[in-house]
């Protein structure tokens, strides 16, 4: 894979510079609020005016012990590093905070942001979110819900928040999320035009930049890629395409990203916390408070959100969906050890996948290096199968 | 058995955490056949099993048509031609061996794991346990140093008529530490040894109900040689386990050295 994409060494170089423009914007009287969740509108966070930063980081074993001294270990390695991360404040996104925002959908969340606010008298502010969406209850108190969170973000901002700040906002976010989706359609493309590995750091590059510098730099990005595509090529893609699916893969986190490379898989898609699950199904209809919150209630659920019945869950219907789409060989589907609400979907996920013929392995792993290469025979031998069976079909086309 | 004159040949090296094995097979059958202890270098252990493979087959390297190299190990392996994992190497074994195998279960030194397979002996689906060594060869060396006897009268003895006591724990760890509560309690031996078994049994069970166990059931893996191990496993997964008198511990490497022939045949 050619990486050599300007617009991503633009946005690198954006990245690098991102912390010290922070440390700038708080001198000169600028909020940041930190975020870790998933039904956090963003959106309202920007248009009051604050800066919003998704703390996503991973793959530091040595952040997770510290992080297991308040937390139980049988919690995600994701959620005991954001504890260390708070226990060391070397995070420049971390030093920096105002007030960190999380929701309740995953119940390990909530439990660390108490213990943030406990131990480190962390600003917190958390949204609730309805567990049950069947109930007629649950979209008032989502209203509500928002409606508080808003409430603390402009008392932070020190003012209300202005209309015409929120219909700018909402664009710009819609176009980040149009953006983003077009991404994947080119990593999808029969040509690889883009990596997942670059796919991932762009999309996560937009947790810390500057939205609207960020959309910039997406766009110029896209021309680069509409520009690949454009030209002639003679090469034949030969490698399986594999999708991903299941817990949040964060930032750092490259243990899975490397093997997959290693073993000549190529990653055409994900549905994925820290990928593109977050962009999937969240379509702001109309640019007020209302539409806001009438998006992210009726978005695609988290996999902490209770559904029972399996055969209409909006979360396998849009996997099935995406692997059809991306015509993948085969799902991965990454298993944070103790990241619950993944974890114990792997057997109705594997199920569902095959009533469309597509396999799927769970990787279960951590941020400890002892499991590597049990990980690697795992992902290897998957890989293997998959080539092996479209070796066959093309076989037997022919 | 002895190589034709002019028959290609080839071999399957299979680099496992405790064992080095090798296989060098034919057409018309399996020639030869070595194993060695796996050595602090996995890629010496390697090079040194082959070098011993070629010289009972009475061959140089430059005779060999086709090397492949699994297990843990395989990275290291720069003198074969092609790596496989030891997954796709045991299907291919145990299909060889015994055509009508759809479910393999193989027990190596430090890892189990569950391997179906379709009617050509591809893998259809796997499941393997994590970093955690637990119910594994390893796991059963370190019993037998508590008991001081080898793996093969654990493996009698837990054959014996004496009750059942069961077993809590398959960390290697905490089921040592167990083990010596049970004897110092005066439990029998014999009924320690078979529920060690039991519950190695019934952790390999729960690695197979993830992908489902059907058909004619292999098992393979160093630890597959233990008649104790066997009976248990059979009393857990409630079916037959299939009899050979092909070594077990040798499936990987037979399995690696037949795909070094397919090598050969698509190229």
């Amino acid at each position: 894979m050619n990486t050599s994409v300007i617009a991503i060494d633009n946005i690198r170089a954006a990245v690098a510079r991102r912390p010290a423009e922070l440390a700038v914007a708080r001198q000169a009287g600028k909020k940041v609020v930190g975020w870790i969740g998933y039904n956090i509108p963003e959106e309202l966070i920007h248009a009051c005016g604050l800066i919003p930063i998704r703390i996503c980081q991973g793959g530091d074993n040595r952040l997770a012990e510290i992080g297991a001294n308040y937390i139980s270990t049988q919690n995600c390695f994701f959620l005991r590093q954001c504890i260390g991360l708070f226990v060391e404040r070397q995070d420049p996104y971390v030093r920096e905070l105002d007030a960190l925002a999380t929701d309740t959908t995953c119940l390990q969340l909530y439990r660390m942001a108490t213990l943030l606010e406990h131990y480190f008298q962390t600003n917190v502010i958390f949204l609730g979110v309805p567990k049950n969406r069947e109930v007629p209850e649950a979209d008032a108190y989502f209203t509500q819900e928002v409606g508080q969170f808003l409430s603390q973000m402009e008392k932070m901002a020190g003012r209300p928040l202005d209309e015409g700040s929120l219909t700018r906002t909402l664009k710009l976010f819609a176009g980040i999320r149009q953006a983003i989706t077009q991404l994947y359609e080119y990593l999808a493309n029969d040509r690889p035009l883009i990596s997942w590995r670059d796919v991932l750091e762009v999309v996560q590059a937009g947790y810390c930049l500057d939205r609207a510098q960020y959309l910039i730099l997406l766009q110029e990005l896209l021309g680069e890629l509409a520009e690949r595509a454009a030209a002639p090529c003679r090469t034949v893609e030969r490698r399986v395409r594999v999708l991903l699916a299941g817990s949040l893969i964060a930032r750092g986190d490259t243990k899975l990203i490397t093997i997959l490379e290693e073993c000549g898989a190529r990653v055409v898609g994900d549905l994925i916390w820290s990928g593109m699950a977050p962009f999937v199904n969240l379509a702001v209809k109309e640019y007020s408070l209302a539409g806001l919150v009438a998006a992210y209630y009726s978005r695609l659920p988290h996999g902490a959100i209770p559904h029972m019945e399996v055969d209409n869950d909006d979360r396998l219907i849009v996997l099935q969906e995406l692997a059809k789409k991306t015509r993948a060989n085969g799902i991965v589907y990454y298993s944070l050890r103790y990241c619950d609400p993944f974890s114990f979907k792997v057997l109705c996920t594997k199920n569902a996948m095959k009533r469309i013929a597509v396999p799927l392995m769970e990787a279960q792993t951590e941020y400890s290096p002892e499991d590597t290469e049990n990980l690697r025979t795992r992902v290897e031998a998957f890989v293997e199968m998959l080539d092996c069976a479209q070796a066959r079909r093309e076989w037997q086309d022919e | 058995m002895l190589k034709k004159k002019n028959e290609a040949l080839f071999v399957g090296v299979d680099i496992g955490s405790l064992t080095t094995k090798a296989v060098a097979y034919s057409p018309s059958g399996i020639i030869v056949t070595a194993m060695i202890p796996t050595g602090v270098i996995p890629e010496k252990s390697g090079r040194e099993i082959l070098e011993n493979v070629l010289a009972s087959a009475d061959v140089s390297r430059k005779e060999v048509n086709a090397v492949v190299a699994t297990g843990y190990g395989r990275i290291t392996a720069e003198y074969a031609d092609k790596t496989i994992t030891e997954i796709t190497c045991h299907a291919k074994g145990a299909h060889y061996l015994h055509a009508s195998t759809r479910t393999i279960v193989d027990i190596g030194g430090q890892d189990c794991k569950v391997i179906r397979l379709d009617e050509d002996g591809n893998v259809a689906d796997f499941a393997m346990n994590d970093k955690c060594a637990a119910g594994t060869g390893r796991f059963l060396e370190v019993i037998s140093q508590v008991f001081k006897i080898s793996l093969e009268e654990m493996g009698t003895l837990a054959q014996s008529e004496a009750p059942l006591v069961p077993i809590n724990n398959t960390c290697t760890v905490f089921a040592e530490s167990e083990i010596i509560s049970l004897l110092a309690r005066g439990e029998r031996a014999e009924s320690i040894l078979k529920g060690v078994f039991r519950a190695i049994a019934s952790r390999v069970s729960g690695i197979a109900a993830r992908i489902g166990v059907d058909g004619d059931v292999f098992f393979s893996g160093g630890v597959a040689k233990n008649c104790g191990m066997v009976a248990a496993l059979e009393e857990v997964l409630q079916c037959p386990i299939v009899s050979l008198e092909f070594d077990p511990q040798l499936v990987g490497a037979l399995g690696a050295a037949v795909l070094a022939s397919e090598l050969r045949v698509k190229s």
